[in-house]
């Protein structure tokens, strides 16, 4: 859209003032954008009580170590679960199943910190132990987690020790001494990942281990953070539960942290377990709310600054004038975002038409939704049936779109939007009217 | 100004001693004084405040017990909770067995609330659905920026179509100076544009007189008068959420001095 003039509204020609630059972050950015979540506490399928830790499969689906429910579940992205196993001690019942991963053969290992054991299952549900020749199962001392080393090796860690064990699939195990009460995974290149809370552990499968992550400081602080995962660029995933956020580092130790107590409807109290699927999603598990998050994972080129408050705001398309934005910030519940848009309709209305107030082109759409750490995704509501300032009429508020906004700086932003209904998308550049909260912005993102 | 319990309570309950979400007046304070136990050790009165549903409680003043307890808030603050409590070794006590008095006083007429950038929101009238006002505030030049979501005065008839939203959907926009807590602004008609399109550019015709009053930091009077539709009124609105009221009360504070 070409940038015709600066003026948007009347009467606030000789407001406007050069947009101040405070320019974000210009690298590629990543993105953990809330799609949607499923589960609650209780015992009946599709509900938690504990889910510790999970793994994805190759297939994507999701299986859950549901702790205090002493089961599986294992469960589709959109949250159709099914129940595996129950409370005991023969193979395919558990107790207090804690780790699970997903080996080559898109089999389950699950540590049962209960039992003491390792179960080995398919996805159809039969299970067996790690065991010798002879059938006996490996017994552990209240192993932890369990992982899926290369060449069919199981490591499991156990609370109160440290160190792992690595298993052949016979069950012979050697044992290493290192971190103690780790939450372990195997990355892409064949290493051990050890997760004991504030650091993270690289490991071989000789035993070395080097202290990888954790600062004493942000971005890298880490509090007693749990589940651990990576994908296949090496960007290592973190359930930071004691800050109730996710961070995303690589192997330098440049992390970048996203809080996601208030990015869902239902809050999210500890961040424990996490998993990747093929199709880019993360796949979190909130073991105080017993619910299952699920992220989309995206990254897209900087620069942007995260949504905060002062983007509360009149903000408009200098190319457009005559219309703008309101954008409302709320945090004290869930990171949401209300905006108003004041515009007109797609065509002018006949001359004829008959109006009384303003004019019969005037057209507003409201949006809403949750915003994370960069981009507000929002959906967008019709509103209809009132007349002026009356009561009388119950409105019809209708969804009509979606809408996603990110800003660059504190004065510039995007809008993105889809209206189906009336075959319109399209992206458009927004300012701030005016730079008063500029300084307010600048001080909030530092 | 001296109050009863009841005229500070009015509706609202009292509960353990609190007195539950009220707004508190710069220079108005509060009292408690507790008498003799009937049992215990008791050895200090806390007076304390807790500012959300959500905040830790805040020890803002103490005296020996017996005695009065008080404090005088130093700007405009609404209160989740204000409460008194003795400190009785752990044992604890049902601050009504033993609460002889309890007051609040103001030191003058209440102060109004500046207007500040904490104003900036979404807000409406709660028996009005469907229509939302939403506030800029631009402090450097001391001026407020409105829109007014609304529709037109009476429905259209069925052959008015339209092909985005809803045919009788209006937007008024209006602009003006503030003083303290006060705003007059001039309304704007905006017409003649297309959806996201620069041409035909729109023209702005004026549209009558609002005058805005920030009564508290979620309460706004609005007066409006349309001379074109011959309407005028009064609305009363309050913020669709209260998650700036904090930072209003704050910023209302610092104006203050």
């Amino acid at each position: 859209m070409k940038q015709s003039r600066s003026l948007c509204f009347s009467g606030l020609v000789l407001l406007l003032t050069c947009a101040l630059s405070s320019p974000g972050r210009t690298e590629a950015l990543d993105e953990l954008i809330f799609t949607h979540q499923f589960g609650g506490s209780g015992a009946a399928p599709g509900l938690f009580d504990d889910p510790l830790t999970l793994a994805v499969d190759h297939d994507n689906r999701i299986i859950i170590a549901d702790r205090y429910n002493h089961r599986l579940q294992i469960c589709s992205m959109d949250g159709q679960c099914s129940v595996y196993g129950s409370r005991g001690d023969e193979p395919g019942l558990f107790n207090y199943p804690g780790g699970v991963a997903v080996d080559s053969q898109n089999r389950i290992l699950i540590s049962e910190h209960g039992n003491g054991r390792v179960q080995i299952c398919s996805l159809e549900g039969t299970c067996e132990y790690l065991a010798d020749e002879l059938g006996e199962p490996r017994q552990f001392d209240h192993p932890l987690d369990v992982a899926a080393g290369s060449n069919g090796r199981i490591i499991v860690t156990e609370e109160y020790h440290g160190g792992f064990h690595i298993c052949s699939q016979r069950a012979e195990c050697t044992s290493y001494s290192g971190p103690s009460d780790a939450f372990i995974t195997v990355d892409q290149q064949d290493r051990l990942l050890l997760m004991t809370g504030d650091r993270l552990w690289i490991c071989d499968y000789d035993g070395s281990c080097f202290w990888a992550l954790g600062q004493f400081d942000d971005p890298g602080l880490l509090s007693s953070a749990t589940d651990v995962t990576t994908d296949s660029s090496g960007r290592i995933f973190i359930a930071d539960t004691g800050h109730r956020r996710i961070q995303i580092c690589d192997e330098t130790g440049i992390c970048h942290a996203f809080d996601l107590h208030r990015a869902s409807p239902q809050l999210m109290w500890w961040p424990a377990g996490v998993g990747l699927t093929n199709d880019g999603h993360l796949i979190v598990s909130d073991r105080e709310g017993d619910r299952i998050h699920v992220y989309k994972l995206i990254q897209f080129e900087g620069p942007a600054i995260p949504v905060n408050a002062a983007i509360n705001d009149a903000w408009y398309d200098p190319s457009t004038p005559g219309q703008g934005l309101f954008f409302n910030v709320y945090g004290n519940v869930t990171q949401s975002m209300f905006v108003a848009w004041f515009t007109y309709d797609l065509e002018r209305p006949p001359v004829s038409t008959p109006f009384e107030l303003g004019d019969p082109g005037h057209r507003w759409l409201t949006a809403q939704g949750i915003f994370n750490t960069y981009t507000a995704t929002l959906s967008i509501y019709n509103t209809t049936g009132p007349v002026f300032l009356d009561n009388s009429i119950d409105p019809t508020t209708s969804p009509y779109g979606q809408m996603t906004v990110r800003f660059q700086d504190c004065s510039r932003g995007t809008v993105t939007f889809s209206l189906p209904s009336v075959n319109r998308s399209g992206e458009f550049p927004i300012r701030r009217l005016t730079n008063d909260s500029m300084t307010f912005c600048e001080q909030l993102l530092q | 100004m001296n109050t009863t319990w009841e005229d500070i309570l009015g509706d609202q309950g009292i509960g353990w001693g609190y007195i539950s979400s009220r707004l508190w007046y710069a220079g108005e304070e509060i009292w408690f004084t507790l008498g003799e136990p009937s049992e215990g050790e008791p050895q200090t009165i806390s007076l304390l405040i807790r500012e959300t549903e959500e905040s830790p409680e805040e020890v803002v003043a103490e005296a020996e017990f017996p005695g009065t307890v008080s404090y005088t808030f130093e700007s405009h603050r609404i209160i989740d909770e204000v409460g008194v409590f003795v400190d009785w070794r752990g044992s604890g006590l049902a601050p009504e067995a033993t609460l002889l008095d309890v007051g609040c006083a103001s030191t003058g007429e209440p102060k109004p609330f500046p207007i500040n950038l904490g104003v900036n929101d979404a807000w409406y009238v709660p028996d009005m659905p469907g229509h939302g006002v939403l506030l800029t505030v631009y402090p450097s030049i001391e001026k407020v920026f409105l829109a007014l979501f609304t529709f037109d005065t009476t429905r259209p008839e069925d052959t008015v179509t339209g092909i985005l939203g809803d045919p009788a959907q209006r937007w008024l926009t209006a602009f003006g100076t503030y003083s303290v807590n006060s705003a007059q602004l001039a309304i704007d008609l905006t017409v003649g544009g297309v959806f996201l399109e620069s041409d035909p550019r729109p023209e702005w015709l004026p549209g009558g007189e609002m005058k805005l009053q920030l009564d508290h930091c979620n309460h706004i009077t609005l007066d409006y008068d349309i001379p074109s539709i011959n309407r005028a009124g009064v609305l009363e609105l309050e913020r669709v959420a209260p998650d700036r009221i904090e930072l209003c009360e704050q910023l209302s504070a610092t104006s203050e001095e």
